[in-house]
């Protein structure tokens, strides 16, 4: 137990320290300090009640999906189309929060946020369904439908759902009407964006944590995705299980949207999320599919998007440096001859 | 014809293991003179797989000599082995699906019409050479439409086209039906007639005696005898390979028996009963009409050299067979026939299997996590929703405890066991959830003798409380010291049943692994 | 209507709009052959559409730049196999992490190389010039495979010499029989490496073009991102035609097409949204059929 956690944090270790090594090329490159420039970005990051809001405010999202993300992985199957549900669940989020009048602030919310969670699964349900029950690859029809799922948003919207002015005003958004004030998450430090999303999104992480480490399905989950063979052997019924991990992930990213929504932008604007999806399964396998490694993770993903500001601002080192850092560390991650390499090779076994 | 083209001198073949070392080979002598068909004869264990690995040039032997044409060689690899004319064709063709027969049969030599490949000349190539040897395979035909008496066809093309001389078949007919069996047979005469040698790993009988000149039979590594086939008779050699048990087994399974026998004056309900079950799947080896029962207190071993539809049974039993099946298997009234796995074993029924790593144990999880499967969501061991993991915690202990498993931590990863204490969890944990049928396939394969001994007393503790054990393993010895009632499986049929106090038990046995006496053998599989 | 939508410009406007699709799809088909699923296609075209206009722009020849564009994306390309093969990543991370790498790379790049925020464009640039095929030129309707860029004739030349190169070639065969099960080439005495590179190094090669064309195809520039997701429509086109090159060649054509109605339609009112999502439809529309139809297909896990 304490070896394989171990050789895990290493390689995790590994792969940043090299992705600190490539991106500090980069920034030598443009004849800053290094050092220097990542001073800046822990400050930008972590240092003085603004800047720690912010980095909160973007940990929101990241947490959400990168559970979103894991859920799928623990069990095996890979969910590629978390950025659909995200936007579809933004949509259905900002839809429910701008037209459906006179409710309590606390229904209203949990209403949003449940038919966005309803949305998720509706659109996962078809990929699920034929992974889980026809052995379908889920990676190109999760993928191939989260195309279209933000192509729907946006024509949804465009045609329907956009107030004139708006066209008139708003030429580089596509957007939703506002929502109501019922539906609004309140913001925990005014004026900043950092909203009591935060609040649901860890209460999503303790789930996750209650319901792998505590719960009868949770452990099915797990062994699932460890060993498909042994636990269809062993009395799980494992496509009930892969299609129960897709839909839920479906269902997390579609919550991810909506607290976006409901808590930063209060409705729905096309383009929100850039990458969301494809960052949150970065999060996810960084923080090592456990919700605690999740949270870091997502706390160091929000830290260094907002950091990279204040690096760009002190520095004139730009963003894209942190994005090239990012994706080193993605690649080196998967990588796992790379951690066999340079440490000792873990022992073989002998075979019987 | 007396020329001798491939001698093997003392070869000694140790495989080390964490309990005991194995001896795969043990000072083996062999001969294969030139122009003959030799079969090597053997059950599972018996070394003839690791003989012909050595010779072939995927092993070296720790001592011993190979020679060929009267020269010593060393076999660093296949590729040496090619070059002195030895090829051998695998149970597992190395061919490529989506290319055609010709196109299969010259990959890495096609035939050059400037820079794009002959595909006429690759065509001739392919009839003249299928003609010359009088191995029939249509050119044109994609591989994966090919039926697998073709497929293993191009196979020995490819390596008569590469120049062997020696031609080494590892148990050829077990993916054929019977006409090709007699095809390849006429194969085998007329690589003869051109002067090739063939050696053929095999423990089906008849056919050693239809086809070849001379056995020779191994038996747990040592070679027994070498044969002229004109010389014996079918029972000499089913003697020689399974050869007299009766001083060196205790048989556990008589007193049982007696139980038995006194309890069967009334009429039990089999706890399993397995009715005209027939398969029909891509995979070799389908099932012919199987029926027998299972009642309580009985051990019933099923036994056979592995291949012979072992498999597939054990899959059809516990759910796990995906493909066409017809019969009807019940466990007590409740038909299971179609019923998935995870609902058979709902229904209380425990599968010790023989793919231990693959299916038997999470190889990457922890002892605990392996050991909870199944317990996990008993009444017992939880809160509704919610796992009792002190309960549980304590259950691992105990079997841990009981089971004898040599672990420092319930929570040390299942991979740093040692294979005997591997097996000891799949055990503790199927043992521990049984409720009254115990299906164990293999149980003691690869473990020591100190193990074993416990887990064969575990079994016959079980069977006297009056659970049902089917138990399906390759090693004879563990049959016969185990079952009240054995069974020999041959090509997806089952025998008639064999009383663990018949006469001539061992005879009789021995027969039935070779393929003699069989009724439902299958033409079409 | 009907004419403002089918006519001699919309087919024009589609062939090139498909080359960049088809020139990625042939690399990514024959990367699919070898057994590698390659979702990188999009950051190796990147890359080259980058390094495309810095050797157009800095040594003025349009030459120069194409040779960069294929260096650049042959270099990546090995990079990702290096990756892929050597230190045995995750298939779908890695060219996930290739293809933000790429966005990022080449964002990076552009300020201190090029000097332009965003984007880049310098009218001093030369761009690919328009070949005006004599005789074609003149007859109605099949003139439309006139007056296209020297890039978009190669693509198109380029669907026959790979289908003979992967169907009639030695070459060929051993990359298939790699996808299929590499043990065979060992067996044979091949080496499965050398090939696997061989494949990536060829796909590296066709995105380069493809990155070329993107940049300095028409007007010479390059904007942040400007692939724009063209080399996830080639691999829904790969993943459409399963491999099969002929038909990668002719679904890439065709998506290319549509995208040039799709033009059209929107400047007649109809919605860009739905029109876009024909690739992705028609993909799952085709993988759900023929998964279905197959037992043990091969896309299946």
């Amino acid at each position: 137990m304490k070896r394989k956690f171990i050789e895990s944090f290493a390689s995790l270790l590994l792969a940043l320290l090299i992705g600190f090594l490539v991106s500090a090329i980069f920034i030598i490159a443009i004849g800053v300090n290094p050092f220097v420039a990542y001073r800046e970005l822990l400050k930008g990051a972590f240092w003085g009640k603004v800047n720690i809001i912010i980095t909160l405010r973007w940990t929101i999202p990241y947490l959400v999906v990168g559970l979103a993300s894991a859920v799928a992985i623990k069990a095996g199957v890979f969910n590629m189309g978390l950025d659909g549900c995200i936007y579809l669940g933004a949509l259905s989020a900002a839809l429910v929060g701008a037209y459906i009048t006179g409710l309590p602030s606390i229904i209203h919310i949990l209403l949003c946020l449940v038919v966005s969670m309803i949305v998720g699964i509706i659109w996962t349900f078809i990929p699920a369904w034929l992974k889980a029950y026809h052995n379908i690859n889920e990676v190109i029809m999760t993928w191939m439908l989260s195309y279209i799922a933000i192509l729907l948003c946006q024509y949804l919207v465009t045609n329907y759902f956009q107030r004139s002015e708006d066209i008139i005003q708003a030429v580089q958004q596509v957007r939703t009407p506002p929502i109501l004030d019922s539906a609004k998450l309140k913001q925990i430090v005014k004026p900043y964006q950092l909203s009591s999303g935060l609040y649901i999104a860890l209460f999503a992480a303790l789930c996750f944590y209650i319901f792998y480490n505590k719960t009868i399905k949770g452990y099915e989950h797990t062994m699932t995705g460890l060993s498909p063979k042994f636990a269809e052997y062993a009395g799980i019924n494992v496509k009930k299980i892969q299609f129960t991990a897709l839909l839920s992930s479906g269902a997390i990213a579609g919550l991810a949207g909506a607290i976006e929504v409901l808590g930063v932008h209060y409705r729905y604007i096309h383009g929100f999320s850039s990458n969301m999806g494809a960052n949150g399964i970065m999060v996810s396998l960084m923080g090592r599919l456990s919700p605690i490694g999740i949270s870091i993770a997502s706390l160091f993903m929000g830290g260094i998007q907002n950091g990279a500001r204040a690096m760009a601002r002190e520095t004139n080192v730009s963003l894209d440096t942190m994005q090239i850092f990012i994706a080193v560390i993605v690649i080196c991650i998967t990588a796992e001859g790379l951690y066999e390499i340079l440490k000792i090779k873990p022992k073989m076994r002998e075979g019987d | 014809m007396n020329e001798i083209i491939l001698e093997l001198k003392q070869i000694t073949k140790i495989f080390p293991h964490s309990e005991t070392p194995i001896i795969a080979n043990n000072k083996i002598d062999f001969e294969l003179q030139k122009g003959e068909i030799h079969a090597l004869v053997g059950e599972n264990g018996s070394g003839k797989t690791t003989l012909m690995n050595i010779v072939y040039g995927l092993l070296s032997p720790d001592s011993g000599q190979i020679f060929v044409n009267g020269n010593i060689v060393h076999f660093k690899n296949p590729r040496d082995a090619i070059k002195h004319g030895i090829g051998m064709v695998h149970q597992h063709f190395m061919l490529i699906p989506i290319f055609t027969v010709a196109e299969n049969l010259l990959f890495g030599n096609e035939p050059r019409k400037l820079i794009l490949i002959d595909k006429e000349k690759q065509k001739n190539i392919t009839k003249q050479i299928s003609e010359k040897y009088n191995l029939y395979v249509e050119p044109d035909a994609l591989l994966s439409t090919c039926p697998l008496g073709m497929q293993q066809r191009v196979e020995i093309l490819k390596l008569l086209l590469y120049g062997a001389n020696i031609l080494i078949f590892d148990e050829p007919t077990a993916v054929l039906t019977i006409q090709e069996v007699k095809e390849l047979f006429g194969a085998f005469r007329a690589l003869k007639k051109e002067g090739k040698s063939i050696i053929f790993i095999t423990h089906k009988l008849p056919e050693v005696m239809a086809i070849s000149d001379r056995a020779t039979i191994l038996r747990r590594g040592k070679v027994i005898d070498t044969v002229r086939i004109t010389d014996v008779t079918i029972d000499d050699l089913a003697e020689k390979m399974v050869g007299r048990r009766v001083d060196l087994t205790t048989r556990k399974g008589l007193a049982l028996h007696q139980n038995i026998k006194q309890r069967n004056s009334k009429d039990v309900e089999p706890i399993l009963s397995i009715q005209d079950l027939s398969t029909n799947s891509s995979m070799s080896c389908n099932l012919s009409h199987i029926s027998f029962s299972l009642s309580a207190g009985e051990i019933i071993g099923i036994g056979g050299v592995g291949g012979n539809g072992q498999d597939q049974l054990i899959q059809c039993i516990t759910g796990l067979y995906k493909d066409k099946m017809t019969g009807i298997i019940k466990y007590h009234s409740i038909d299971i026939s179609s019923l998935p796995a995870y609902k058979i074993r709902d229904l209380g029924l425990a599968y010790i299997t023989g793919d231990r790593y693959g299916r038997g144990v999470s190889i990457r999880s922890t002892v605990h996590e392996n050991l909870i499967m199944g317990a996990h969501k008993k009444s017992d061991y939880r809160h509704g929703q919610f796992l009792n993991q002190k309960k549980l915690r304590d259950l691992s202990a105990s079997l841990i405890d009981e089971y004898g498993i040599n672990v420092n931590s319930q929570f040390d990863p299942i991979m740093d066991l040692s294979g005997g204490n591997i097996q000891k969890c799949v055990f503790a944990r199927e043992f521990s959830q049984a409720k009254d049928l115990i299906i164990a396939e293999e149980p003691t394969r690869g473990i020591d003798i100190g193990s074993t001994e416990f887990i064969h007393n575990q079994l016959i503790e079980k069977a006297e409380k009056g659970f049902a054990i089917l138990l399906v393993s390759s090693d004879l010895d563990e049959i016969l010291s185990l079952s009240t009632k054995i069974y020999i499986m041959f090509r997806g049929a089952i025998s008639k049943p064999l009383s663990i106090n018949e006469k001539k038990l061992e005879e009789q046995i021995g027969l039935l692994m070779a393929g003699i006496g069989f009724e439902n053998i299958r033409e079409d599989i | 209507m009907l004419q403002m939508i089918f006519n001699e410009g919309t087919f024009s406007m589609g062939f090139d709009l498909a080359t960049p699709i088809l020139l990625c799809a042939l690399g990514g088909a024959v990367c699919n052959n070898a057994g590698n699923f390659n979702i990188a296609l999009e950051g190796f075209m990147l890359i080259a559409s980058f390094f495309g206009v810095v050797g157009a722009f800095f040594l003025k020849s349009t030459l120069v730049g194409i040779l960069f564009a294929i260096a650049s994306g042959f270099l990546i390309a090995v990079i990702y196999g290096l990756f892929r093969s050597r230190f045995k990543a995750h298939e779908i991370i890695l060219g996930f992490g290739f293809n933000m790498f790429s966005i990022a790379f080449t964002g990076w790049m552009l300020v201190p190389i090029l000097g332009g925020r965003g984007s880049f464009y310098n009218p001093a640039t030369p761009s690919l010039s328009k070949i005006s095929i004599p005789l074609i030129r003149s007859i109605p309707f099949i003139r439309i495979l006139s007056n296209h860029n020297i890039i978009v004739y190669l693509s198109w030349l380029l669907i026959p010499l790979l289908y003979i190169l992967i169907y009639r070639m030695p070459f060929g065969f051993k990359i298939r029989a790699l996808g299929q099960e590499p043990e065979i080439l060992r067996v044979n005495g091949l080496n499965p490496n050398k090939y696997f590179y061989f494949s990536e190094a060829i796909a590296g090669i066709l995105c380069g073009l493809a990155g070329a064309f993107l940049s300095i195809g028409n007007l010479s520039m390059f904007t942040e991102n400007m692939t724009a997701g063209r080399g996830f429509i080639a691999v829904a086109a790969i993943v459409f035609a399963n491999g099969y090159i002929p038909t990668v060649g002719l679904i890439s054509i065709v998506f290319g097409i549509a995208s040039a109605i799709a033009i059209q339609l929107q400047g007649l009112g109809m919605p860009t949204e739905l029109i876009d999502m024909t690739p992705y439809v028609l993909t799952i529309i085709m993988l759900v059929l023929t998964l279905l139809k197959k037992k043990p297909g091969q896309l299946t896990n």
